[in-house]
C-alpha cells in the first residue's frame, strides 16, 4: 500500500495507476513526492480512509493533495468520504489539512457535495493534472 | 471509424450477480448498451435490472443472441468462465478480472486463438464507443460518461483505466470526439495488445 517515503516529506498525496503521472507533475511542480500508493480500482472508504490515515500518522505531513486522474471504476464520493474520515480520525481538521483534491469522474457531483460540507473546494476536470500539483505545491509556501 | 463494439452488440455479463458486475451492468444499461443477458452459475431465472440470469453461457446464446461477453468472476474462476464463452462461440470476450493467475490466462489466451476468439483483458476496464454503446465500468455512471466520451474520430488504446478517461476527457474538452475507446489491460498477458488495438482501427 505504503511503499515507500522519504524523511522530509513535502507532498503527500494518493492515486490509483501504476503509470505515475502525478508524481512526474510534482515533480515538475518544484516538490518532491513523499510516497506512492497504490490505491487499485474501485477501493472502499475503508481501504482510503485505513491508508490515509497511515500517512497522516506516519509522515505527518503538513497537507494533501489528493490528485487522481478522471475516474471510472474508483469512485470519486468514496475516495473523498475516505480521506475526510481519516483526517478526524487523526484529530486533524480536513479543510486546512487538504489542500488540493482533484478526482473527477464517476460521482463526482456527491463527491463535491461532501467536500463543500467540509469547506472544501473542489477541483474538477478543467483544472489539468499538472496544475493540481502546482497549487498543492503553492499551498505548501503559503 | 469504431472497433469492437458498437449499438447493435448484445453483451453478456458473466458474473452479473457480482458487487462490481451488478453496478457497472446498470451504468450501462443507462448509457444504451443492449445487455441482454447475464451468467451466474447456479442463479439462473434471477434477474438483475430487468435483465435475465441464465446457469450458462450457452443457455444466455440461445436464448437472447448475446455476440460480446463482458466477463467480470473471481480470479480463480475465471478460466472456467472464459473457457465456457470460448466453446460457446463467443467471438469477443471483455475480461475486467484482475489478479488471474497468469497460467490461467495463458491457457485461456491459447483457447481464444484455437477458437478464433478475440480476447480484451484480463484486467480491462472496458470498451466504449461513444454514444452508441460502452461495456464494463469504463467512464462510470452514464452521466459522468458523457463529460469525458462524445463521439468523434479519434480511437484510444491504453493500458491505463484512469489514463484512457483522463485522455478522452482532454479531448472532449478541445472539441475532439472519439470513435472507440479500449482499455487493454494492465497485466502482462493479455488478449489484445496495443499493437492489435490500433491496427483494429
Amino acid at each position: 500500500m505504503v511503499s515507500e517515503y522519504r524523511a522530509s516529506p513535502l507532498l503527500a498525496r494518493v492515486r490509483t495507476q501504476r503509470c505515475q503521472p502525478s508524481d512526474e507533475s510534482s515533480l515538475d511542480a518544484g516538490a518532491r513526492p513523499a510516497n506512492y500508493c497504490e490505491v487499485g480500482g474501485n477501493p472502499s472508504v475503508g481501504k482510503v480512509q485505513a491508508f490515509t490515515h497511515l500517512l497522516l500518522e506516519q509522515l505527518r505531513p503538513r497537507s494533501l493533495a489528493v490528485v487522481m486522474n478522471v475516474v471510472s471504476n474508483t469512485r470519486a464520493d468514496l475516495v473523498a468520504r475516505g480521506v475526510i474520515a481519516a483526517c478526524l480520525e487523526a484529530g486533524r481538521e480536513p479543510a486546512s489539512t487538504i489542500s488540493v483534491f482533484r478526482v473527477p469522474g464517476a460521482w463526482e457531483a456527491e463527491c463535491e457535495e461532501i467536500l463543500a460540507h467540509y469547506g472544501i473546494a473542489a477541483l474538477d476536470r478543467s483544472v489539468g493534472i499538472d496544475d493540481a500539483a502546482r497549487r498543492a505545491v503553492g499551498a505548501l509556501a503559503a | 471509424m469504431s472497433i469492437l463494439i458498437d449499438g447493435s452488440s448484445r453483451v453478456v455479463v458473466q458474473g452479473i450477480t457480482g458487487r462490481e458486475a451488478a453496478g457497472f451492468t446498470r451504468e450501462c444499461l443507462d448509457y444504451g448498451t443492449r445487455v441482454v443477458a447475464g451468467v451466474t452459475p447456479g442463479k439462473g431465472g434471477a434477474e438483475v435490472y430487468g435483465v435475465p440470469v441464465f446457469d450458462a453461457v450457452a443457455d444466455a446464446v440461445e436464448a437472447t443472441g448475446a455476440d460480446v461477453a463482458l466477463l467480470s468472476v473471481p480470479p480463480t474462476l475465471a478460466l472456467d468462465a472464459m473457457l465456457e464463452a470460448i466453446e460457446a462461440g463467443m467471438p469477443l470476450l471483455v475480461v475486467i478480472t484482475e489478479r488471474i493467475p497468469q497460467r490461467d490466462v495463458a491457457t485461456a489466451l491459447e483457447a481464444a486463438r484455437r477458437a478464433g476468439a478475440r480476447v480484451v483483458g484480463p484486467n480491462s476496464l472496458g470498451v466504449i464507443t461513444p454514444g452508441a454503446a460502452k461495456i464494463g465500468s469504463i467512464g462510470g455512471p452514464a452521466a459522468d460518461v458523457a463529460r469525458a466520451y462524445q463521439p468523434g474520430t479519434i480511437g484510444i488504446a491504453s493500458r491505463s483505466g484512469g489514463m484512457t478517461t483522463e485522455l478522452a476527457s482532454l479531448l472532449t474538452h478541445a472539441g475532439i470526439g472519439q470513435s472507440t475507446c479500449v482499455r487493454v489491460g494492465g497485466d502482462p498477458l493479455i488478449g489484445t495488445t496495443l499493437l492489435d488495438a490500433y491496427r483494429l482501427f
